[in-house]
């Protein structure tokens, strides 16, 4: 490890943003070759730490110091394989993406000076955001992460729906986040401490009914602020608005910060509650009431309503919106099986997910940002035979193609059958019945995506459009993405051999044998039935996107898939019901208090009172008529009172 | 170095006749010697830091007065009236380093704006560090003054009309504070050759613990009474609004920085230290139920505040009414203070209001200050006829951002640690009293509609294309650059290091009662 490596990786990106301006005062290339140099930088310090993590068999290595002595916060960095994994990967997509900038970004010099800035700023906050030893410096990165996408989603500040998508960004997340302090707050009212170790400590030490109603309700609290982070439902929609962003920070939105904060947000609460009860074997989060499930049920339900709403959606861009939403829902699910059925299976599986979303994800995005560039549209109706003229986009496109969908040996197979392993072991029907209905909808989306752009005949549209390949760097930059998609399915038994090295989740010796993604490739049912969905799914997308078959045109004119459609295409109406119902509703709710708490009410008493005053001195002012006798005889008339005032008292 | 409070006080009052000289002859060297005054002052009160002693910590200075009448004026400071000094005075430096060129040529040479303001600094600094009630309120007094002929002299449209309501208001929150002031003259009984004015005597010995209990209820409610109207608490913040927005902008910013907050500091240190604990040795349900009142009348002002800004138009009147909510904020975390002061983790809530007096006043102060710019620049203040600043007045837009976000409570802005410890505050409170949950529980709410003006305030003024009126508008000069970037580089200190404050905050209340 390089020396103060875990505080470098945060610290060098974030003084590299506060520098980023006085380059770009001296010269616009010097300020991009500052940005790739700094990123660069970040990522070495952060790969230096890998092998720190594989060399220390000692459990977690904390580094602190003193922040603020009255709650005993200390500020400190915590090295694990959980921390260790999304440093690594953020800051390797935070140099990608930079690098990708330069071919991207091209032509919009006026605001480059901003945008490498808050970039920087966001990779610097979610390293710092996943490097936290404790919650309140964990909760601040997450709120910067936040900031930051607002500062780059309303990028185009000029354009009004980049701006409302910010603000919409910013806002949704906020609601989550307040879900989240809400949580951190009831752990430190319980265990006086912020601080992950402390916490766990505390935990295994102490027995579970002191703790136990706490802990619940900051697990639901600290799961709300995941779920509007992570663009789960029923919060997820102000992901579909941040493709607003310029696509180059789409990409990293989605494949390496934001959006996987929440992700690391669960993992990282399961690790601390996996602490085991007091004399027992059995981890404390089994303990806490529904909140596993609950974890799932969400994830399950965010993964096949978002890929139903990926399969309907005309948006390129839209599409990969909604399949991150869906892939997160998997990430998600996957975590809500952490202890049951085969034991830790589910935590590890979404990890190595995250890992693998964040390759192909980050790949299509790449591809994207050149077609869009190359067609001038975001409507993939408008698209369609780009294979033609972007030969080189269309193979990478295909790479992205076969590992969404998982085909064996590539790693999103092992990442998904593995869940789906995790899914089944815990015996829930519905659950096996949906998990089956999202992967099937996972290839639907995608294969669609994949006809409708590049398949077929290319529309009229694209006549008058000089369709092109997009600069070398963004192509080198993608392919290098897409080798990594290839490969990375081999190495699922060393990232386990990785995550497993500071043992952050209990493993007993008998489920030991069951982890390990090489264990999947042995359950032939299970690749069987990815053989069948994936065949059925394929003809039918083929016949309907290609072939355009007259069977499958009357199938959707049918009423009810038209109604179902209809309400795909309004997002099952999350979106309408926030803009129209809780917008509005709070706007004009605010407008009634303006105009009549505010004005008729208090504004009018107050007038009203002023009014009354001067009534009041215009009538009294008339008894001073200025007549000596009448003066004279008020004043032997009060002396009188008081006088008969005076004896009364004294006597009575 | 014995003198040190009394130099610190005397201070901006000697400089007042100088101050009025120089201003005759060129603003911008009035303003400098403000500026200087005021930061010779932040060195002294810097400097009392290390003077300070005891349990609780602080620094006392007392004076003799009138001995036959065995009245001392009294000077002491303790980590709370040093910190809002200091953010004081900071805004007192801000705020005249930005004056001159806002007021623009016209106002060349004016003198009696500076000479007002030095004044109130006087009154400003005087309020925080006197012990002795008569001089608390002459001092309270004492700044009303100046910024009701600031606000007439110099604001925008009816600017008399509007500073009659200011002073008619806070006038009449004075006279319940003086009413009060005298019952507690009446009814506070200690050791011989002790003061009954004065406070921290009030505190030591316990003086009121005697008093007559209805006359304890009615003291401790008139005196919350006047200063919440200061505090512009609901329903009593109907002058606010139009004082903030009439202001002249250096005005607004001492105005909602600072001047409003002392309503709320004097509520902590008159109604809660001094008075409170006699009702709590007497009467723990009413305490409690005062406490609870608070806790209620702060949410509703907090939610008030953001409903309005959410609607209006009015550049400065969104800030108001965001002043109006973060008087709440301060309002519920004043009310979590602990009947049972047990160990230092029940002070958690009071610390987060006393630093959120101090945050809010540099974020809200600077706020102000922007608008000001941008007012002084563009010559409107409809947010609708504004848009794309962002481009046109890039370090307005980036000064204003920095403060608004932290009114929005961003991380790692400085609000963002006042409203933890307040919610901090609130969640440990509730573990005692369950009274406290469904507040907290809406305070959180307010938040998110906190986030919610703020970033439509943002969007509208630097957001969009540039209208009409916005497409020539340029930046403003370097010393209003400067005294803007002052203020955000302290919020932004405070967002990442409020360790100063919170320290300075939590010694002077844990030290026990």
């Amino acid at each position: 490890m390089i020396a103060y490596a875990p505080w470098l990786v945060w610290i060098i990106p974030f003084a590299s943003a506060v520098l980023i301006p006085v380059f770009g005062r001296i010269n616009g290339k010097v300020r991009d070759a500052f940005a790739v140099i700094a990123s660069g930088v970040t990522m070495i310090v952060a790969f230096s730490m890998i092998l720190d993590v594989f060399s220390n068999p000692a459990a977690s290595t904390y580094y602190d110091i003193a922040w603020i002595p009255f709650l005993g916060v200390n500020v400190g960095m915590v090295i694990d394989s959980l921390s260790i994994l999304f440093v690594a990967l953020v800051s390797f997509f935070g140099l990608i993406i930079i690098i990708y900038s330069l071919g991207y970004m091209k032509g919009e010099e006026e605001g480059l000076t901003r945008y490498y800035f808050f970039l920087l700023l966001f990779i610097g906050s979610m390293i710092g955001l996943v490097i936290s030893d404790n919650f309140l410096q964990m909760f601040i990165f997450w709120e910067m992460v936040g900031l930051c996408s607002y500062g780059l989603v309303s990028f185009w500040y000029k354009k009004d729906v980049s701006v409302n998508a910010g603000m919409k960004v910013f806002l949704m997340t906020r609601v989550g986040d307040v879900f989240l302090l809400a949580g951190i707050l009831v752990l430190y009212v319980q265990f006086k401490t912020f601080s992950f170790a402390a916490i766990m400590t505390d935990i295994s030490t102490t027995p579970i009914s002191n703790y136990l109603p706490a802990i619940t309700v900051a697990a639901f609290c600290v799961l709300g602020g995941a779920i509007a982070k992570s663009a789960q439902l029923p919060l997820h929609t102000w992901l579909v608005a941040a493709m607003e962003a310029p696509t180059s920070i789409s990409a990293i939105l989605h494949a390496a910060t934001m959006v996987k904060a929440g992700v690391y947000l669960i993992a990282r609460t399961i690790v601390i509650f996996s602490m085991f009860k007091l004399g027992t074997v059995t981890p404390v989060v089994a303990f806490i009431p529904n909140w596993l499930t609950t974890i799932t049920w969400f994830g399950m339900l965010t993964a096949v309503l978002g890929a139903s709403m990926a399969i309907s959606t005309p948006d390129i861009k839209g599409v990969q919106a909604y399949s991150t939403i869906s892939q997160l829902g998997w990430m998600i699910m996957g975590l809500g099986t952490a202890v049951s059925g085969i034991y830790s299976l589910g935590w590890y599986a979404s990890l190595y997910q995250a890992v693998v979303h964040a390759f192909f994800q980050g790949l299509n995005f790449l591809l994207i940002g050149g077609i869009i560039h190359a067609t001038g549209t975001r409507d993939m109706r408008e698209m369609g035979g780009l294979r033609k003229n972007m030969r080189i986009t269309f193979w990478l496109a295909a790479i992205y193609l076969v590992t969404i969908i998982g085909f064996p040996p590539l790693p999103s197979f092992f990442s998904k059958e593995s869940i789906v392993t995790s899914i089944i072991s815990t015996g829930s029907i519905a659950l096996v019945i949906l998990v089956y209905i999202a992967m099937a909808a996972t290839i639907a989306y995608a294969l669609r995506y994949f006809m409708l752009t590049f398949m077929g005949e290319s529309s009229p549209k694209l006549e008058h459009e000089h369709v092109h390949e997009p600069p070398k760097v963004m192509l080198v930059v993608s392919a290098f993405l897409a080798g990594l998609c290839l490969v990375f399915g081999f190495f699922g038994q060393y990232f386990v051999t990785f995550m497993e090295k500071v043992s952050v989740l209990p493993v007993t010796p008998e489920v030991n044998a069951e982890v390990g993604f090489f264990a999947v490739l042995t359950s032939w049912p299970l690749t069987l039935m990815f053989a069948l969905v994936f065949i059925g799914v394929f003809v039918l997308a083929y016949y309907f996107y290609i072939k355009k078959s007259p069977f499958m045109e009357k199938f959707v004119a049918n009423g009810a898939v038209r109604g179902y459609n209809h309400i795909l295409g309004q997002g099952y109406y999350f979106d309408p019901f926030y803009e129209k119902i809780v917008v509005i509703g709070v706007n004009k709710f605010s407008e009634g208090v303006y105009e009549y708490v505010e004005n008729k009410l208090i504004n009018r008493l107050i007038g009203g009172f002023g009014r009354v005053s001067q009534s009041a001195a215009t009538k009294i002012k008339q008894w001073h008529t200025g007549s000596l006798r009448i003066y004279i005889a008020g004043a032997v008339a009060g002396i009188a009172i008081i006088l008969v005032v005076l004896l009364l008292t004294i006597l009575g | 170095m014995g003198n040190i409070l009394l130099i610190a006080e005397l201070l901006p009052i000697i400089a007042i006749p100088f101050v009025y000289l120089v201003g005759r002859k060129s603003s911008k060297a009035a303003s400098y010697l403000i500026a200087f005054v005021a930061f010779v002052d932040i060195i002294l009160f810097v400097l009392t830091v290390q003077l300070m002693s005891g349990s609780p910590q602080r620094y006392v200075e007392p004076y003799n007065w009138i001995p036959s009448l065995n009245t001392q004026y009294t000077l002491f400071v303790d980590g709370i009236s040093v910190s809002i000094v200091i953010i004081t005075l900071i805004l007192v430096i801000a705020s005249s380093i930005f004056s001159p060129r806002y007021f623009g040529e016209k106002h060349r040479k004016d003198a009696g704006f500076y000479t007002l303001l030095m004044m109130l600094t006087a009154g400003l600094v005087g309020v925080f560090i006197t012990s002795n009630f008569l001089f608390f309120y002459f001092n309270w007094e004492f700044m009303l003054i100046p910024a009701y002929f600031i606000i007439g002299g110099w604001g925008y449209s009816k600017p008399y009309k509007t500073a009659f309501k200011f002073f008619i208001f806070t006038h009449i929150g004075a006279v319940f504070v003086l009413l009060s002031i005298g019952a507690v003259y009446l009814f506070a009984s200690g050791p011989a050759g002790v003061s009954n004015l004065d406070i921290l005597d009030i505190q030591k010995y316990g003086m009121l613990n005697n008093a007559p209990l209805d006359m304890l209820h009615w003291v401790l409610i008139l005196f919350t009474a006047g200063f919440g109207v200061k505090m512009a608490i609901f329903p009593v913040h109907a002058w606010l609004p139009d004082a903030h927005s009439e202001a002249p902008a250096p005005m607004s910013a001492l105005l909602s920085g600072v001047i409003i907050s002392a309503g709320a500091y004097a509520i902590l240190r008159i109604c809660l230290q001094t008075v409170l604990p006699a009702v709590i040795v007497n009467d723990k349900e009413f305490a409690k139920d005062f406490l609870h009142l608070l806790c209620l009348l702060g949410i509703i002002t907090a939610f008030y505040g953001s409903f309005i800004a959410l609607v209006r138009n009015d550049i400065k009147r969104i800030i108001a009414y965001s002043s109006i909510s973060h008087m709440g904020y301060i309002m519920f975390g004043l009310s979590l203070f602990p009947i049972q002061p047990v160990g230092a983790i029940v002070w958690i809530g009071i610390t987060g209001a006393v630093l959120h007096i101090v945050t809010h006043a540099a974020s809200k102060g600077l706020l102000f200050l922007s608008s000001g710019s941008i007012m002084s620049q563009l010559e409107i203040r409809d947010t609708r006829e504004m848009g794309g600043l962002a481009g046109k007045m890039p370090w307005t837009a980036t000064t204003t951002t920095t403060a608004a976000l932290s009114i929005a409570g961003v991380p790692p802005l400085a609000c963002f640690f006042s409203e933890l410890l307040i919610f901090l505050g609130a969640f440990q409170l509730i573990s005692t009293d369950s009274f406290y949950i469904w507040p907290t529980v809406l305070m959180l709410i307010a938040v998110i509609f906190s986030l919610a003006y703020i970033l439509r305030f943002i969007a509208r003024i630097f957001f969009g294309a540039p209208k009409t009126k916005t497409e020539n508008a340029k930046d403003v000069p370097f010393s209003m650059k400067f005294a803007m970037v002052i203020l955000a580089i302290v919020i932004v200190i405070i967002g990442i290091y409020p360790t100063f404050f919170i320290q300075l905050i939590s010694t002077a209340l844990t030290g026990g009662m």
